[in-house]
């Protein structure tokens, strides 16, 4: 999903001996997943927004520790989830994701018939529904993996947990949608 | 099923996201303003000031701890743009040392702080038998001993200094016998048996490290704007119960 900047070294390199521009950089490239990721773990706009530039903050001043050469996507969404894991336990409104409307769709997107369009909408509602329904812990995983397109590594570290531990959630969490699929509607 | 996990990210692709907010330029801006490391002017003296403070634990061999302020720095990660003068620093008061300043008695050490002191209320913790004052960081350093120095019972040390939780468990890693505690009324640390150095920033802005008086049990405490360590032969329990006593 998200692109790597050419020569992402030799910009950490720069930033680690206190180069800004070469951070700058940096952040500009991660500031989407670092956002979205915060706000699916704080759960609304304004803590993410203060979660994901107070990470970048700290992982700045973290640099020092980083190992060069060493993949930078998963040590920055490791503090990026303690940001946020750390703005959810003080009070925060908590947003519910939501479809985007139907003139948002993409461009280069075939048009379909309005009875295809109809169901499709339907089904994408039901399924955001019951993923809404999930524990939190199992909502927040298939979020990451499924939503943002994490990897699983990744989804680990944003959620300061073992890679194992992500992929019982996941199995978890699907088994429960499944369940909650096969319910008729209420 | 690879039909759910399909229509899953295909939902995903399809959610309404707040728009990113433009993180480069806000994160840029902040790290360009921030000052360059010297004394704040008094008028710059701000409880709001960010600030930062690190526990490290010494390395294996009890006493061990890295002598030059810079060698723990960079141990922690922290050499860089955001630390200068290391050099400046006060000489780590050595370890098992507990000529903590001068004696004074409570009420004059309660006098002469510049902070109200906390003392603890606790059944059997009545009057400290010794209390110091040194002025090692602005504001005094208070030291409350319960015992006698070659059997200590309780030593609580207290100064105004500012820390940051989420970086103190970054900095030590796996392994490491710290534990976050909640304690009433501030942020505690749980620290084993080990003696350890405790980065902060004093009122002025200057970093400035403490070390641990004893290879004993530790409970770091923040109390608003107040660092507070109570060490001593104590279990988890009653330090947190000393620390909510505090007053």
């Amino acid at each position: 999903m998200e692109g790597r900047p050419p020569d992402e070294n030799e910009l950490v390199d720069r930033a680690r001996r206190g180069d800004v521009h070469a951070y700058e950089e940096i952040v500009r490239s991660y500031e989407g997943i670092a956002f979205r990721t915060a706000h699916l773990v704080a759960g609304n706009a304004a803590d993410a927004e203060e979660a994901a530039q107070d990470a970048f903050l700290k992982a700045y001043r973290a640099l020092g520790r980083f190992r060069p050469g060493a993949p930078f996507r998963p040590w920055l969404l490791e503090i990026v989830g303690n940001e946020a894991r750390n703005r959810r336990r003080s009070a925060g409104r908590r947003d519910r994701l939501a479809l985007r409307s139907a003139g948002e769709s993409r461009p280069g997107d075939a048009a379909p018939s309005p009875e295809a369009a109809l169901l499709e909408g339907e089904r994408r509602a039901r399924l955001l529904a019951v993923v809404g329904e999930l524990r939190e812990e199992e909502r927040l995983v298939v979020g990451l993996r499924f939503f943002l397109d994490l990897s699983e590594a990744d989804t680990a570290a944003a959620l300061g947990v073992r890679p194992g531990t992500v992929k019982s959630r996941l199995s978890r969490a699907l088994e429960r949608l499944r369940a909650l699929l096969e319910e008729p509607d209420a | 099923m690879p039909e759910l996990e399909r229509s899953l990210r295909e939902l995903g692709g399809e959610l309404a996201y707040p728009d990113v907010p433009d993180l480069a330029a806000a994160v840029a801006a902040r790290l360009e303003a921030e000052p360059p490391r010297r004394t704040l002017s008094h008028s710059r003296r701000r409880l709001a000031l960010a600030l930062v403070a690190l526990v490290a634990l010494a390395l294996a061999g009890a006493l061990a701890v890295p002598a030059a302020r810079t060698a723990i720095l960079e141990l922690l990660g922290l050499e860089g743009a955001t630390i200068e003068r290391v050099d400046r620093l006060p000489a780590v008061s050595p370890p098992g040392n507990l000529a903590l300043g001068r004696i004074v008695s409570l009420a004059e050490a309660r006098r002469l702080a510049g902070f109200r002191l906390l003392v603890p209320a606790r059944p059997g913790y009545g009057e400290p038998d010794e209390v110091r004052l040194s002025d090692v960081v602005p504001g005094g350093l208070v030291s409350l001993l319960y015992g006698r120095k070659d059997a200590v019972r309780l030593l609580v040390t207290e100064f105004v200094g500012l820390s940051e939780p989420a970086l103190i468990r970054k900095t030590l890693g796996p392994g490491t016998a710290v534990e976050p505690v909640r304690v009433r009324s501030g942020r505690g640390y749980w620290i084993q048996g080990r003696v350890h150095v405790v980065l902060f920033r004093d009122a002025s802005g200057e970093v400035r490290d403490d070390t641990s008086r004893l290879a004993a049990n530790v409970l770091l405490l923040q109390r608003g704007r107040l660092l507070v360590r109570l060490e001593g032969k104590l279990s988890r329990a009653e330090a947190v119960a000393i620390a909510e006593s505090l007053r």
